[in-house]
């Protein structure tokens, strides 16, 4: 077998493990080929900083092409800006000292390394500073194992950039695989019109990021979710305030993921009729209901909507098998995704249904509130209604979508797709 | 005429039924019926290729050699031959045959070049060009280059052996023998893994090694110390084996797949009424000797170019008096083997 290549630089994949991020590909391939800084990053020819989440901007060529499959949007999707950070390196000490770093490690869901459960650090081990960003940045501050500061190995341990024999892919690599297919799960979801929940919730950039994940790790139906609760990951609990209705077209769907749907930019002929100019329902603040339980009981809620809607008129089948005839194409559309749900008729029924559900919860709320009131007792969650989402869950396996947006310091929306 | 050879053969290759048996049927009528696809087939017909793949003896002998170095990872083996002998065929051939003998032993070939002045920066640089790989930085750091290189390559299949075939060595020196060494011992010392070297050069090899048994005899005995003569076809013999390989689907059929051997491709019917290449050794032979003879030398020892264009001339002017009682004569190789110029390695 000749040398093996990756465009003009000697690469094998047996350097690389299983979800290994860019940040440790980049000093590999320097070692390797023993090329200088300013070298690769002329072969990369990027113009600007680029993140390891989503390397945008790089060269076409064999390396960029890596450096891309190697990132977290290609397994996230759009949610990737929702669920990692790439402000700083986020790494395993005894993973960085085999030279390998995992992707993963960037969800800010996770706080232990997923292969060796040794707590995340970012601060380099022997001066303390700030660990790099996850990005390729100028030459000056290339990806590297040693520390920008103090030159040192960042996660201790002995130096690699000339030692090839001492890089080693985490023996228990096998172990990140299956958040890898979350990740996938969670990000396959097909989105055509949400509920918007505006949220009180103290905190910073990174709990905000693990709230989404948690949340998101919730509603996904992935059997990956045990491997999380291993690792001790409570949810969230978001206050929600207010039901607003989103709409995720597939002419806009990149444009308002992309944005995080703010709604005021994505205004469609469609979705005019239904974009939310009065402020939406507002909730009473002191539910003490954690934001799962709102994302299961919109999720429900929506369906009983459904029954009502009327979708005989555009599926062709009498009202009372209305319901059935939409899970089934529901159903479908998991496995063909756009080819079934394709008319407006359909989605514009589909926003409608969410809409209604909005609505229908609020005042849900408050008439169980009410109810609370009179008897001088406080909100509880209604186990039976649960117990009855949960069946329908299973019946149809179809995933939600969410997203939160932040709209001040301690002000966030979010939104709650429908696949 | 009705090519009733489509259907003849002596060769047992087309006896596949069904699908596959079409198929190759379909290639074979495409190869030897005139028409579009013939004169197609004919235009890139491997014996016009610069290598041609042919297992001659030595050769053979050359591929033996070889295989007990790499299995007694002997650290260097060297073959001279004069030139147009085929060394870069052999190199080309051998490699991949070892390739598939030892699948955990990654190779690469590189050519060594001469230079004015001879640096270890310009050494590194050719053989990362060799690689394919881009050359940057200082000789330290082209040297580490190659070096992961090597690595990388029996890290992608799990060996500790790598050989390294070095083309038109007798352009190295001592120099640059010496770089190679530096390398090997790292290699060795560092990453456990063994540098084989094969080398192959003209008849001046033999001098750089004679040289260096005087200058250095460490470098001597790992890279040339063992010469052997990779020589050319020296027997009739040796050329009927070779010619007879013209005449077998094993190693030389065209279009892959279709049954056809080169001589068949090029007189289907005479083939297919029993005339062989390899019967026409004597004639080629004698007429080879006949130009050693005009220029008062004996025919000792004739190089694989010569060989081989001999017999494409031959086949190619036989193209038209092809047919069922096809006999050539002597003077139709010896018109051959003046047109492959065989006359100017005596000048």
């Amino acid at each position: 077998m000749p040398i093996p290549h990756l465009g003009s630089l000697t690469w094998h994949e047996r350097w690389a493990g299983f979800g290994e991020g860019g940040y440790t590909l980049i000093p590999k391939l320097m070692a390797l080929n023993s090329v200088s800084r300013n070298y690769l990053a002329k072969e990369l020819r990027y113009s600007q900083q680029v993140s390891f989440l989503h390397p945008k901007g790089l060269r076409s060529t064999p390396l960029g092409q890596r450096l891309r499959e190697a990132c977290l949007s290609e397994q996230l999707n759009f949610f990737f800006p929702l669920l990692a950070s790439d402000d700083r390196l986020r790494f395993c000490r005894e993973c960085l000292r085999g030279g390998y770093h995992a992707a993963l490690n960037q969800l800010d869901v996770f706080e232990r390394c997923p292969i060796h459960e040794q707590p995340l650090v970012d601060r380099c081990t022997c001066c303390g500073r700030s660990a790099p960003r996850f990005a390729l940045s100028n030459p000056g501050n290339f990806p590297s194992w040693a520390c920008n500061h103090c030159q040192s190995p960042i996660a201790g341990g002995a130096a690699l950039e000339n030692n090839l024999e001492a890089w080693r892919v985490p023996d228990k690599v096998s172990t990140i695989e299956s958040f890898h297919r979350w990740t996938v799960a969670a990000s396959s979801t097909v989105w055509f019109a949400a509920p918007q929940w505006i949220t009180c919730k103290p905190g910073n950039e990174s709990d905000r990021r693990a709230a989404f994940a948690k949340v998101l790790l919730h509603i996904t139906p992935w059997e990956a979710q045990s491997c999380f609760r291993e690792l001790d990951i409570e949810i969230s609990s978001l206050l929600v305030t207010t039901y607003r209705v989103a709409a995720a077209t597939e002419s806009n769907y990149h444009r308002f993921a992309a944005a995080i749907l703010p709604s005021s930019t994505f205004r469609t002929e469609f979705w005019d009729g239904w974009a939310t100019a009065d402020g939406g329902v507002r909730l009473p603040v002191d539910l003490g209901v954690s934001c799962e339980l709102h994302a299961a009981y919109i999720w429900r809620c929506q369906f009983e909507n459904v029954r009502s809607i009327g979708f005989q008129g555009c599926l062709g089948v009498p009202a009372e098998n209305a319901f059935d005839a939409v899970i089934k194409r529901w159903l479908a559309l998991l496995y063909t995704r756009y080819s079934v749900v394709l008319n407006d008729q359909v989605r514009y029924a589909i926003a409608q249904a969410v809409w209604r559900a909005a609505y229908r919860i609020a005042q849900a709320w408050r008439d169980h509130l009410a109810r609370a009131d009179e008897v001088g007792k406080r909100p509880i969650i209604n186990h039976d209604w649960l117990a009855r989402l949960g069946r329908w869950h299973g019946r149809t396996g179809l995933p939600l979508g969410l997203a939160i947006h932040r709209l001040g310091a301690e002000r966030y929306k979010l939104y709650l797709f429908v696949c | 005429m009705v090519l009733n050879v489509i259907q003849s053969d002596d060769k047992g290759g087309c006896s596949e039924t069904g699908h596959a048996s079409q198929w190759s049927h379909e290639m074979r009528n495409n190869a030897l019926l005139a028409g579009p696809e013939r004169q197609l087939l004919l235009a890139s017909h491997p014996l016009h290729d610069d290598i041609i793949e042919i297992k001659t003896p030595p050769i053979k002998c050359a591929l033996l050699a070889i295989q007990e170095a790499i299995k007694f990872r002997r650290p260097g083996l060297s073959f001279v031959a004069d030139c147009r002998h085929g060394k870069t065929t052999m190199m080309a051939m051998v490699s991949k045959a070892m390739a598939e003998m030892f699948p955990k032993v990654p190779y690469h070939i590189v050519t060594a070049a001469k230079h004015d002045k001879v640096t270890e920066k310009a050494v590194w640089s050719d053989v990362l060009l060799g690689f394919d790989i881009q050359a940057a930085g200082t000789a330290f750091d082209r040297k580490r280059a190659v070096r992961g290189s090597i690595i990388t390559a029996c890290k992608a299949v799990d060996g500790d052996a790598f050989v390294l075939y070095i083309d038109e060595a007798q352009n190295w020196g001592e120099l640059e023998f010496n770089f190679l060494r530096d390398l090997t011992n790292e290699l060795r010392q560092y990453s456990r893994r063994t540098l084989i070297t094969v080398t192959v050069g003209d008849l001046k090899l033999k001098t750089v090694a004679d040289s260096l048994r005087l200058l250095d005899k460490g470098l001597w005995s790992r890279f040339v110390r063992t010469v052997l003569t990779f020589s050319g076809i020296s027997s009739m013999e040796d050329l009927r084996k070779v010619m007879s390989e013209y005449d077998s689907i094993q190693g030389c059929e065209y279009p892959k797949g279709s049954g056809v051997c080169y001589s068949e491709f090029f007189a289907p019917h005479a083939f297919g009424s029993g005339w062989r290449l390899a019967n026409e050794a004597a004639f080629l032979w004698s007429a080879l000797a006949g130009v050693a003879t005009v220029h008062k030398r004996q025919l000792v020892d004739v190089g694989m170019q010569w060989i081989a264009d001999s017999i494409l001339a031959f086949l190619t002017l036989q193209l038209e008096s092809d047919g069922a009682g096809f006999k050539p004569v002597q003077n139709d190789w010896i018109v051959a083997v003046e047109s492959s110029q065989f006359e100017t390695t005596f000048m």
